[in-house]
């Protein structure tokens, strides 16, 4: 075909007819939105009920069936699993201050984020993940917890922190999506973090969304791993502490003073769902992990030929590969390739553990690989 | 003029809001043909994006920015069915003239249908929609040399097939 450049731009430019199809389907969305917003009462309604009026309203009115997938954890699951506000990162190259006057290139790895199917991660993990959103008022900020799930392994806590007139708590960009997570800043007059019991503390990587978030309001997705192996009877709780100044000027204050501040601290349960399942591969010796469809943790004392402090160092996991029975991969770790698809990782002991940032089906894995130990998903 | 309608949809009107849809609507189509075969799917993903625009128009801090943003969540749309429906780009057969094809649209689907499936999407938004490099970017969560590396490379490969 012979085209030139300003024919293909008048012909590209044109209108063209859109099918009645997808006229009526747009003019039915159109009016289930106009009566979402007479039926709720006040203008200002909005969100996940429209979704699922919508989606109803697909399949009755036009009798096709529709994509639209209605449930009211899509937050939680596109928040934390998906990709539509996420953007995905290639290797990035920095150099940064060695605290010796000097600096040292380091690279960051790169990170692929994608969409998450709502309905396929309801069936596989919708049953374990709140519902009732958990609100406090700390201060001048509101703290709105709006689902949290957990396993054995971890737990994903899908939050927003609001402040009119701009959060001040937390700190969070994309520059600290990328390397550490956000973090509590020394203006913060209250801090909280999750645990499961006295001694079982989550470690944890705050991802904020920089595209929904704005200055008042912080859409955050916490992604905790555990750092020891539950119990029985263990269970998630958030421990808010709220001081009588800064955190910064508490610091300053000698260890005395400390003590005796007035420290307000609140425990809450996050979860009356119970932990997401987790399956094993156990080889005995040869190797030993648990895993479901967000989460895995490793046993590097068996099957890696590692000995002594070897086991217990992150640094020894080279490579974390989930392998589809279609054929296709999740590479959750590569070092050599520069490559960290997660949401956030630990060695806790001898458990390495990793936080995914997708929605795995357990049911499609053919097999795991760590470093050169295959282990085979019955 | 987006700009007016976006602020007054921000603010729930409802008319605003449907007005600026209408007005996109034969941009958004135009982009989900290039993707999807099925006019199914097209409608699907069609009233994917109004609903997700709709949920989060109050959070577009800028609004000159509302067809890049709108543009960008129907490919994220449309990548996502495809993905869900492990399907590719059909390239030949979105070339194919059909009856259903409108007589006056038949040039624009053949010559969609011939432009390299790299270069497609950034050939579409670039010449048919007149997006800048830098929107493009954006949209496709490309670097904007990448995009401008395609374009130039796209002209190239067409070279043969394009007369000055």
């Amino acid at each position: 075909m012979k085209v030139s450049e300003k024919t293909m731009r008048e012909t590209l430019s044109k209108d063209i007819q859109v099918s009645d199809l997808v006229n009526q389907r747009l003019k039915d969305t159109y009016e289930i939105l106009e009566r979402g917003q007479q039926a709720s009462g006040k203008k200002t309604h909005r969100g996940r009920n429209l979704r699922v009026a919508a989606a109803a309203a697909a399949i009755i009115c036009c009798g096709v069936p529709s994509i639209v997938y209605a449930s009211v954890k899509t937050g939680f699951f596109e928040g934390m699993f998906g990709n539509t506000t996420k953007k995905s990162t290639d290797v990035i190259h920095r150099e940064i201050d060695d605290g010796k006057g000097g600096s040292v290139a380091v690279d960051i790895p790169s990170k692929e984020f994608v969409p998450v199917d709502d309905a396929a991660a309801e069936s596989m993990i919708g049953q374990w993940v709140t519902e009732t959103p958990i609100v406090r008022k700390i201060g001048e900020h509101t703290l709105t917890i709006e689902s949290f799930a957990y396993d054995k392994n971890g737990a994903w806590m899908y939050f927003t922190l609001g402040r009119e007139g701009g959060v001040t708590a937390l700190k969070g960009d994309m520059d600290t999506n990328l390397t550490k997570g956000a973090y509590f800043t020394d203006e913060s007059d209250f801090y909280f973090h999750v645990v499961c019991s006295e001694e079982i503390f989550g470690g944890d990587n705050i991802y904020i969304d920089t595209e929904k978030s704005t200055e008042d309001l912080l859409y955050c997705s916490d992604y905790i791993l555990w750092s020891d192996v539950l119990e029985e009877g263990d269970t998630p709780k958030i421990v808010i502490e709220t001081y009588p100044c800064t955190r910064g000027e508490l610091y300053e204050m000698s260890e005395t003073e400390q003590r005796e501040a007035a420290i307000e601290t609140e425990t809450i349960e996050l979860s009356d769902k119970g932990p997401i399942p987790v399956h094993s591969i156990d080889m005995g010796e040869n190797g030993y992990l648990e895993y479901s469809p967000v989460s895995i943790g490793v046993d590097m004392s068996k099957g890696m030929g590692l000995t002594g402090d070897e086991i217990e160092d992150p640094y020894y996991m080279k490579r974390l590969e989930i392998v589809y029975k279609d054929g296709s991969s999740y590479i959750v770790s590569d070092k050599e390739a520069c490559i960290e698809n997660s949401g956030y990782v630990m060695g806790a002991g001898k458990w390495y553990k990793t936080a995914f940032n997708r929605v795995v089906d357990t049911d499609e894995i053919a097999e795991i690989i760590v470093n050169d130990v295959r282990f085979p998903a019955e | 003029m987006d700009a007016l309608l976006v602020k007054r949809a921000q603010r729930n009107d409802m008319d605003a809001f449907v007005a600026l849809m209408e007005k996109h609507k034969i941009g958004l189509y135009k982009v989900a043909k290039s993707y999807l075969r099925s006019e199914e799917d097209v409608a699907d993903v069609m009233q994917d994006t109004v609903l997700s625009a709709y949920e989060h128009i109050r959070e577009l801090k800028n609004a000159s920015y509302f067809k890049t943003w709108l543009t960008r969540i129907l490919i994220n749309h449309c990548k996502n069915l495809m993905r869900q429906q492990k399907r590719c780009i059909v390239s030949d057969e979105a070339a194919k003239t059909s009856e259903t094809v409108p007589d006056d649209d038949r040039e624009f689907y053949a010559l969609v249908g011939e432009l390299p499936e790299d270069y497609r999407m950034i050939f579409l938004l670039y010449y048919g929609e007149g997006f800048h490099t830098n929107e493009i970017a954006q949209i496709m969560e490309l670097n904007e040399n990448t995009v401008k590396s395609r374009l130039k490379r796209g002209r190239e490969k067409l070279r043969q097939v394009l007369c000055y």
